[in-house]
């Protein structure tokens, strides 16, 4: 079920949010959302529910262990075996067809019979996510970061929650869980209802007036880029990086806002990231709770910036090729974050944080980590490297007609407003983040309520194109 | 402050949707209106619902019903009475789904005593759902035919009812009446605009190919069909739909009780989308038991079938007929008709 279908807004949405506030008893609440989770859940693919059970068993139980013993040798097995089973589940679901094609890849080359008839393994939606934030909770014990649960039935619901099962944020359990029991306690509050419905129509908007806008005109021409111009093949650039933006921070947005109607507050997961002025706050600003997330687990595992310059160097590139494979099991997702890490890597080299400071250098610094970030957005878009390098030749290297004629002249139009309304949106508008800071002490005006209904019945028209986020597939 | 800004903003989205709603059961753009409003009826662009009222008013004694999807198109009413005799009737409803054509079909076998045969062009894609259309669900006259597994859901009403075809359709209606532009539909049941599926001009010679220059443009409106194809028309495709299939096991039932001939063309694709929408194992698979179910027809008496899919125009990629993916044209549709007669003979 997806956010943006009627089955979610006019039927599981408004059933669950009433029946959680009409509880008879309070301390059902949190068994209700769990449930309704598991619906969510199942609803797309119920076969894969044992596995989140599963995965979910596993740390809880682990955690309990972890907090019953003192004996490092016992805390270390524990916690491998945590991460062996997430890890292991995760990779065999999500790498398995990867090593094979691979591996068929360099039969082939050697002469040998691949491997056939081996069936192609589905990936469970979600996956990528809930095994973080199950993970994390015992990478936080082992750490003694924090306490183990005694209750089951709230850390179950931290790991399904609906609203950030799918696709994020990567909440971590210390913001939820806690939260989580506190809030099941208390009454309804119009505060954050408010807040919920501000943050999931803005959210809904961006991802149908916008990104699928922006899509349906790019879609079909990067499906035939061997034939598409170079015009064109900046224009599905600059498209997909503002489909993207929009797509996944309106599903964030979506999300927090969910939490909210439920009185449950989740962390930001995009700051304006296009005016970051270096890749390093490029990170800092996109995929917040992912780029924190690795830092906490694996930057740091890894070392961190705590055996010298060398090792910090390689420590950000590992990283960063580890989180483009988290995205996908493709080789370009691997150079996506080989180019993210290298840049990191270099920034700090020359310390760039501290330099050009000057208004015409941060535009410069602007413009050219945007420059890169559009780049890296081809190679991130591109299913296979040979359409990556089709697509980024025909960028650099200017042949024959300039026009942009394999752009549907039905969607032309669409795309070029929503391109122009998105760009003024991510370059000199507040985010939704700072336009709920801005209002949480004082009266939002009465035309932000008129302009809400009216977004909420322009996407409610356009919801038949139904159209998955495209961080489903991660 | 907060609950007055949440009065606004609830208040706001009810007047927006009672505006909304008012103007479109005025408009009734598809004659499916809950109050089934007439001061628009002559403008409405319900191409369904249109054709099928268009059969009401038809006294000539037809002989031969076409049936179809916009595949159905190429097909002319003066080619089948030439090849058939008596009378013709085209009903090409685009992208129709089963349930849809079958409440035509019942339509025409009460209505014309007439009636010998029915030509049938089948699409494979017609087996992937069984749902029909919301335009067609809805109206009311075509509804009584539509059996209710096909009907829409609770949820498929709102889609259709809040949806942004039935909101810019509401316009429409009102720039139609105002420019008094009508659905024309002929007395052989095809449309003036019929045959204007995309910018390509196919060939007329069903054995003609291409040149590169119109392979390159072709290219692209397979492409955009091979999009359209994986994103709805075939998505989720899972197996032969079994109400589908019993539709269709009805019909070769009720046509053999009512000794009518019944003709089935299975439309084929051009080589290269094929090509692009094998690329997806399960379509191809299930491709091939849709050929296979078909093919069964062929040993009952009263049926005959042309495989469209095995002919020249489906497995050479030069081929000139296209006019995307999809379509082909007018001789290669007189070409299958051929090889029904001979079948017949």
């Amino acid at each position: 079920m997806l956010f943006n279908s009627y089955e979610f807004l006019l039927f599981f949405l408004p059933i669950v949010l009433i029946g959680y506030y009409l509880m008879p008893k309070r301390q059902w609440r949190i068994p209700f959302l769990l449930l309704a989770s598991f619906y969510f859940y199942g609803h797309w693919n119920y076969k894969f529910l044992p596995l989140l059970l599963f995965s979910t068993f596993i740390d809880f139980w682990v955690g309990r262990k972890l907090e019953e013993t003192e004996n490092p040798k016992k805390e270390k097995r524990l916690l491998l075996l945590s991460l062996f089973i997430n890890l292991g589940v995760l990779g065999f679901f999500k790498y398995s067809n990867f090593f094979i094609d691979n591996i068929n890849v360099l039969l082939s080359a050697l002469g040998q019979r691949p491997w056939d008839n081996i069936p192609d393994v589905v990936l469970p939606v979600g996956i990528s996510f809930y095994t973080f934030q199950s993970m994390s909770y015992t990478i936080d014990l082992y750490r003694s970061h924090s306490k183990a649960y005694k209750k089951i039935l709230p850390f179950a619901t931290y790991v399904a929650f609906f609203p950030q099962l799918i696709a994020g944020p990567i909440i971590r359990h210390t913001d939820l869980v806690d939260q989580l029991e506190e809030k099941a306690k208390r009454g309804f509050s119009v505060d954050f209802f408010k807040r919920g419905v501000v943050f999931f129509i803005i959210g809904l908007s961006k991802k149908i007036l916008i990104a699928d806008n922006i899509a349906k005109a790019i879609d079909p021409v990067i499906g035939m880029m061997d034939i598409a111009t170079t015009t064109e093949a900046w224009m599905c650039a600059l498209g997909y990086t503002l489909q993207l933006y929009f797509d996944f921070s309106g599903y964030s947005d979506m999300a927090i806002g969910l939490g909210l109607m439920f009185g449950l507050q989740f962390p930001q997961n995009f700051n304006s990231p296009y005016k970051s002025q270096s890749i390093t706050e490029f990170w800092r600003r996109w995929h917040i709770t992912l780029s924190t997330w690795l830092r906490d687990y694996l930057y740091i595992s890894l070392g961190g910036n705590r055996h010298g310059q060398k090792r910090t160097y390689i420590n950000l590139l590992l990283t960063m090729l580890l989180g483009g494979l988290w995205h996908g099991a493709a080789w370009t997702y691997v150079i996506w974050g080989g180019i993210h890490g290298g840049f990191l890597a270099l920034e700090r080299w020359l310390k760039l944080d501290k330099k050009m400071k000057s208004k015409p250098a941060r535009l410069l610094r602007g413009f050219s980590t945007f420059f890169i970030v559009v780049i890296a957005w081809v190679v991130f878009r591109s299913e296979s490297v040979e359409l990556m390098t089709t697509w980024l030749s025909k960028m650099f290297i200017p042949q024959g007609e300039i026009g942009y004629p394999h752009f549907v002249a039905r969607h032309r139009d669409r795309f070029a407003a929503a391109w122009i309304i998105g760009m003024y949106i991510v370059l000199f508008k507040r985010n939704t983040t700072e336009i709920d800071e801005h209002y949480k002490e004082k009266a939002q005006p009465a035309w932000h309520a008129v302009g809400l209904a009216l977004m909420l019945f322009f996407c409610l028209l356009y919801l038949g194109s139904e159209s998955p986020f495209l961080y489903f597939q991660f | 402050m907060n609950k007055s800004f949440l009065k606004i903003f609830l208040l706001t989205f009810t007047l927006v949707l009672a505006l909304y709603g008012a103007l479109f059961e005025i408009t009734n753009p598809h004659v499916t209106g809950f109050f089934n409003s007439k001061a628009f009826r002559p403008w409405h662009i319900n191409l369904e619902y249109a054709k099928f009222d268009r059969l009401k008013e038809v006294s000539a004694p037809i002989e031969s019903l076409v049936v179809g999807s916009s595949t159905s198109e190429a097909f002319v009413a003066a080619d089948v009475e030439n090849l058939f005799g008596g009378k013709a009737y085209i009903i090409s409803l685009g992208g129709a789904d089963t349930p849809t054509r079958f409440s035509v079909i019942q339509e025409a076998m009460k209505r014309f005593k007439s009636l010998k045969r029915i030509i049938y062009v089948a699409d494979f894609f017609e087996f992937n759902r069984a749902l029909a259309k919301p335009e067609v669900a809805f109206q009311s006259e075509m509804a009584a035919n539509i059996p209710s597994f096909a009907k829409p859901t609770l949820a498929g009403f709102f889609k259709y009812y809040l949806s942004n075809n039935s909101f810019e359709d509401s316009f429409n209606i009102l720039k139609r009446y105002k420019k008094d532009k009508r659905l024309q539909i002929n007395a052989d049941g095809t449309m003036n605009q019929s045959m204007v599926l995309s910018p390509l001009k196919a060939k007329s010679d069903p054995m003609g190919l291409l040149t590169s220059s119109q392979k390159v443009k072709l290219t692209e409106e397979i492409l955009e069909n091979t999009q359209t194809y994986k994103r709805s028309v075939l998505n989720n495709i899972k197996e032969l739909n079994p109400n589908v299939v019993n539709l269709y096991k009805r019909l070769a039932q009720s046509t053999k009780e009512k000794g009518l001939e019944l003709h089935f063309i299975m439309a084929p694709y051009h080589h290269d989308f094929k090509s692009e929408l094998f690329k997806l194992p399960r379509i191809e698979k299930h491709y091939g038991s849709w050929g296979r179910f078909m093919r069964e027809f062929d040993q009952e008496e009263h049926i005959r079938l042309v495989d469209g899919t095995t002919h020249f125009v489906a497995s050479e990629p030069m081929s000139a007929v296209w006019r995307d993916g999809i379509h082909f044209n007018r001789e290669t549709a007189f070409a299958f008709l051929k090889q029904l007669v001979d079948k017949t003979r």
